[in-house]
């Protein structure tokens, strides 16, 4: 995990590792215990987004550290975008008397706009979040939102499906429309908020 | 539909070459009890003095390029933070107290933070500024240059001022966030790896 | 709307900012061409103050299939579905919104000062129980915000358990209210206690009518116990008529109307010089910013009369509802979401993406094709460059049908946009045909590989997407009359915008201050926005949609080929980018 892979054996190729699964990772992306993390095929995770799937919840006996099955600390869905220099990093409390960290769960379709920072405990499906956003720790996203950029959701705030907020801190100021993650598809619309992204995915390269 | 993951490890990682430390190694003045992750990143000639129970997350990165950095007993600074500065030419060293909890992508380039501090996500301190005791600065906002901080201010929503009376008047409270970080830190000797040897 | 430019917003036609309401009733009554020629003549202002009242965009409108027309949060009806809390998102029933004072009456609260969730946390106990972690039943709690590091200890509120807060909540305040009757003259004087006088006017008048009530139901045993019986037995037997009779009744037992402090009585004394006094002295001892602004005195009826920024009290979440919206010509739900309150679904959607062409736009010649300026990758990701003015740009303009038929499209445009700043617009090919969506499945596998070629302009399209230009294509010019590109679905066109100068020529003679005035841009004066008008043509089986229900005439009148021709007409402004300064 700290062996630094020489950067120049690959690098002429293309930016992104696919996995079996479709998930497309930057080359260039910082990922932290990657075997706490789950992407759930066809997401894209890109360059400078950091990752911390090293913060998990150790389980409560720890015999010698070595021998722990696989923990999830973030669970990324399927056709979801980390865009770039976004940060990722399970949220944290006390819990009986203990520092704990609890897993990260996003959901399908999430866009998440980059340098965005993110510490929500549940992202929903079709979620879209704008540049430069802070989701506090414990945040919950439902599905359908649309959080405008520059947004400081607040801990443990619930943001209720269909709800565009914005500010510092977040507000409800609207509902998404009945349209909404609608009428994508169409030539030179291939993908709307909201909406499917797996064409969005596939233009990543 | 199940997004079950491939047998497989889903992710295959590749790194950035983890940034070796510059030819000019900072004197480094740290404690054996501190954390400094693989690839934090101490930088610059002016002395670092990290006291005991400190943090520093991987991709932090602490400058002594201008100035003296020095942080307090229990502090945590998490990744992507900058703590100093490296452009410009007039000194600018920082003082980071007890407790204080600088967060994912903070930049402080003010002279000091005092104990209990938090400096949330992505927020600024610009030079010289002084944030004092038990204050917080959250989310995006900004302190100006060469502004200072009473006790227990709390910057907040645009640009806002308040007194945290709650923390003023009740040691217990205090004691309540003193007590969660060193928890954190507890925490986190169990899942960052220390890599301090490389800065001494 | 803020959105960036390329985007399309759409005018719903019962605007009354354009006439085409007339238009599309007059396709109902066999069309008045007078009135079609008006609408052409008049452009719709984007710039018009008035015009973001009628603009939408496309996932914000709905479509009555009934009545043939587009609907909009001004001519569609809402009703209330359900309450919810947004914070725990648990339903409240009807019957409870209004005791509630439409709040969350479980454990939510909001912060006064910047409006976010509290949470309850826990104190540290004394050290002797620190350590025993059974017993959390007695612990001491508050409410605190993650976020501006406000907590109930400001207003000196502890919770003994982490539950039933609003319980525990309203105890605290009574208690308050008796540690400080020196507070009470101010507070009673501004109507601090409005809230408790009105409770306590609420538990007297119950008790007042209970008493009333009982009082004429003597007989409730008897058949004289109700009014109707009793009136039916007294115009038998005569004498008294009954409201003579009602009146006797209620004679000797008159409501009383509250007479005490305790009642609920608040008796406002005209002379409030102490009390004023007491308020004002008060209000010197407070920095401007410790007063609380009008958004935080008015979050919840307990802080109307806050003086000062700690005495705020928790507010309690307001709860949020879910809608069902009906066209209010014909009462049709248009938008019914599932009652299920976690997740948002519908059982009713009558988007108006569904029945109305759509319209894109892009810049001919992009080296790039970044479709949707909310999908910003990269935080160094140009934005769009400024439109030069007086250059000319071409534009190409992508008409997708939605529906299952072959539309005939028209589009109209007056030749230099509305507004401060008018730029001239060149729609090469106004008159075009757009073939018929296909199955919902043709499109979703079309969409999942990427040969979206079903026919060669698909490929040409797809290819012309991708490359920016084909070969055959680079040496292509857009001609007068002739369609660019078509697809499946989808025909495009070519637009030639000239972008005007924000500011006119300098002039020689010198100009009043008003002049000037006038001449100063206002916000958003500088997108250039261009009102297209565009009417959809088609030969539809006259109720495609009832007759799958209504049985076999139906089905037998849309074999014999019975068609109807029908036609939707609307104003659709395109946001192309801002102008450049100078």
């Amino acid at each position: 995990m700290s062996r630094p892979t020489p950067a120049t054996r690959r690098s002429a190729k293309s930016e992104y590792i696919e996995t079996d699964t479709g998930n497309k990772i930057s080359r260039r992306s910082i990922i932290e215990g990657k075997q706490n993390i789950m992407l759930g095929g066809k997401s894209v995770v890109m360059a400078g987004a950091m990752l911390r799937g090293d913060l998990v919840r150790k389980p409560e006996k720890m015999a010698d550290g070595e021998k722990e099955g696989p923990v999830t600390a973030i669970h990324v869905g399927r056709a979801s975008i980390i865009s770039t220099n976004c940060t990722i990093r399970p949220p944290h409390r006390i819990s009986r008397g203990r520092m704990v960290f609890y897993p990260m769960r996003i959901g399908d379709n999430v866009f998440i706009g980059p340098g965005t920072y993110v510490s929500s405990a549940v992202i929903s499906s079709n979620v879209h979040i704008g540049t430069n956003c802070v989701l506090s720790a414990f945040s919950v996203i439902r599905d359908n939102c649309k959080i405008l950029p520059n947004t400081v959701v607040p801990s443990h705030m619930t943001i209720p499906p269909g709800s565009v907020v914005g500010g510092r801190p977040a507000r409800i100021t609207g509902e998404v429309g009945e349209g909404w993650g609608q009428g994508g598809g169409g030539e030179g619309e291939e993908y709307v908020e909201g909406g499917d992204l797996r064409a969005l995915v596939r233009s990543i390269r | 539909m199940t997004s079950k993951p491939s047998p497989a490890p889903t992710t295959r990682e590749k790194r950035t070459p983890a940034e070796q430390p510059p030819v000019a190694k900072p004197p480094c003045d740290i404690h054996a009890s501190a954390i400094i992750a693989e690839k934090a990143q101490i930088t610059g000639t002016h002395p670092v003095e990290i006291a005991e129970d400190v943090v520093v997350h991987p991709y932090a990165k602490i400058r002594a390029e201008n100035g003296s950095v020095s942080i307090g007993k229990g502090s945590m600074i998490w990744e992507r933070a900058v703590v100093g500065c490296a452009e410009g030419s007039y000194a600018c060293s920082v003082e980071i107290g007890m407790d204080v909890s600088i967060e994912t992508g903070a930049i402080i380039e003010g002279a000091a933070i005092g104990d209990g501090t938090i400096v949330d996500v992505n927020a600024v301190v610009e030079r010289g500024a002084v944030v004092g005791k038990w204050c917080r600065v959250a989310a995006l906002e900004r302190v100006k240059a060469g502004e200072k901080l009473e006790d227990f201010t709390v910057v907040f929503g645009d640009g806002r001022r308040r007194t945290d009376e709650t923390i003023r008047n009740h040691e217990d409270v205090r004691e309540a966030r003193r007590d969660a970080q060193v928890k954190t830190v507890a925490v986190m000797r169990g899942l960052v790896a220390d890599a301090k040897g490389k800065w001494l | 709307m803020a959105a960036a430019p390329p985007y399309a917003l759409y005018v719903c036609p019962c605007s009354s900012l354009s006439s085409t309401t007339l238009a599309v009733h007059a396709k109902r009554a066999s069309a008045a061409p007078a009135d079609a020629q008006a609408d052409e003549d008049s452009t719709f202002n984007s710039h018009d103050p008035r015009a973001n009242y009628a603009l939408y965009p496309l996932d914000h409108l709905l479509f009555c299939n009934e009545c043939d027309c587009i609907r909009c949060p001004r001519c569609y009806t809402e009703e209330i579905l359900n309450w919810y809390c947004p914070s725990c998102m648990f339903e409240v029933p009807s019957s409870q919104v209004k005791n509630d004072g439409n709040r969350c009456a479980r454990n939510c609260y909001d912060c006064p000062i910047c409006t976010s969730a509290l949470t309850v946390a826990a104190l540290p106990r004394p050290s002797e129980t620190h350590l025993n972690p059974n017993e959390t039943e007695q612990g001491r709690y508050i409410l605190q915000c993650g976020y501006c590091e406000w907590s109930s200890l400001d207003q000196t509120i502890e919770f003994s358990k982490p539950t039933k807060i609003t319980e525990q909540l309203a105890k605290k305040r009574k208690e308050q209210r008796r540690r400080k009757p020196e507070d009470k003259a101010v507070s009673t004087a501004h109507g601090a206690d409005q809230v408790d006088g009105y409770e306590n006017l609420m538990a007297f008048y119950k008790e007042q009518l209970a008493e009333s009530g009982d009082a004429s139901n003597t007989y409730s045993s008897s058949p004289y116990s109700s009014p109707a019986n009793l009136a039916k037995i007294m115009s038998l037997y005569g004498g008294l008529s009954v409201n003579a009779l009602k009146k006797a009744r209620e004679k000797p037992q008159p409501m009383r109307e509250a007479r005490t402090d305790k009642e609920g009585l608040q008796v406002h004394s005209l002379d409030s010089s102490a009390v004023d006094e007491e308020t004002v002295r008060r209000l010197q001892a407070v920095d401007w910013q410790d007063t609380p602004t009008h958004e935080q005195r008015f979050s919840g009826p307990l802080n109307h009369q806050a003086i000062q920024t700690n005495e705020l009290w928790p507010v309690a979440t307001p709860l949020r509802i879910r809608k069902g919206k009906r066209c209010s010509v014909c009462r049709q739900f248009l938008s019914r979401p599932e009652p299920k309150i976690p997740n948002l679904r519908y059982k009713i959607r009558l988007l108006a993406s569904n029945y109305v062409p759509r319209l894109l736009l892009r810049p001919l010649n992009a080296s790039s094709t970044t479709p949707n300026p909310a999908f910003r990758l990269r935080p160094n990701e140009a934005e769009m460059s400024p439109l030069q003015p007086n250059i000319m740009q071409q534009y190409l303009l992508t008409v997708r049908n939605p529906i299952f038929e072959t539309v005939k499209i028209t589009l109209a445009t007056s030749s230099s946009t509305p507004g401060k700043v008018s730029s001239r617009v060149t729609i090469l090919c106004p008159s075009f045909t757009v073939g018929p969506a296909g199955d919902v499945w043709d499109e979703a596998l079309s969409s999942s590989t990427t040969s979206v070629a079903t026919d060669d302009g698909g490929r040409q399209a797809a290819m012309a997407s991708l490359t920016g230009k084909s070969t055959d294509e680079a040496d292509r010019q857009p001609e007068a009359g002739k369609i660019w590109t078509r697809s499946r679905n989808s025909t495009s066109i070519i637009l030639e915008v000239v972008p005007g100068a924000l500011k006119p020529p300098p002039s020689i003679v010198p100009k009043s201050d008003d002049e000037m005035l006038a001449e100063e841009l206002t916000e958003d004066k500088d997108v250039l926005e261009i009102p297209i008008f565009v009417r959809a043509q088609w030969d539809a089986v006259e109720d495609t949609d009832a007759s799958a229900s209504a049985g076999r005439k139906h089905e037998r009148r849309a074999a014999e080929g019975e068609k109807v021709r029908k036609e939707l007409a609307y104003w659709c402004v395109i946001g192309v980018g801002h102008i450049a300064d100078g």
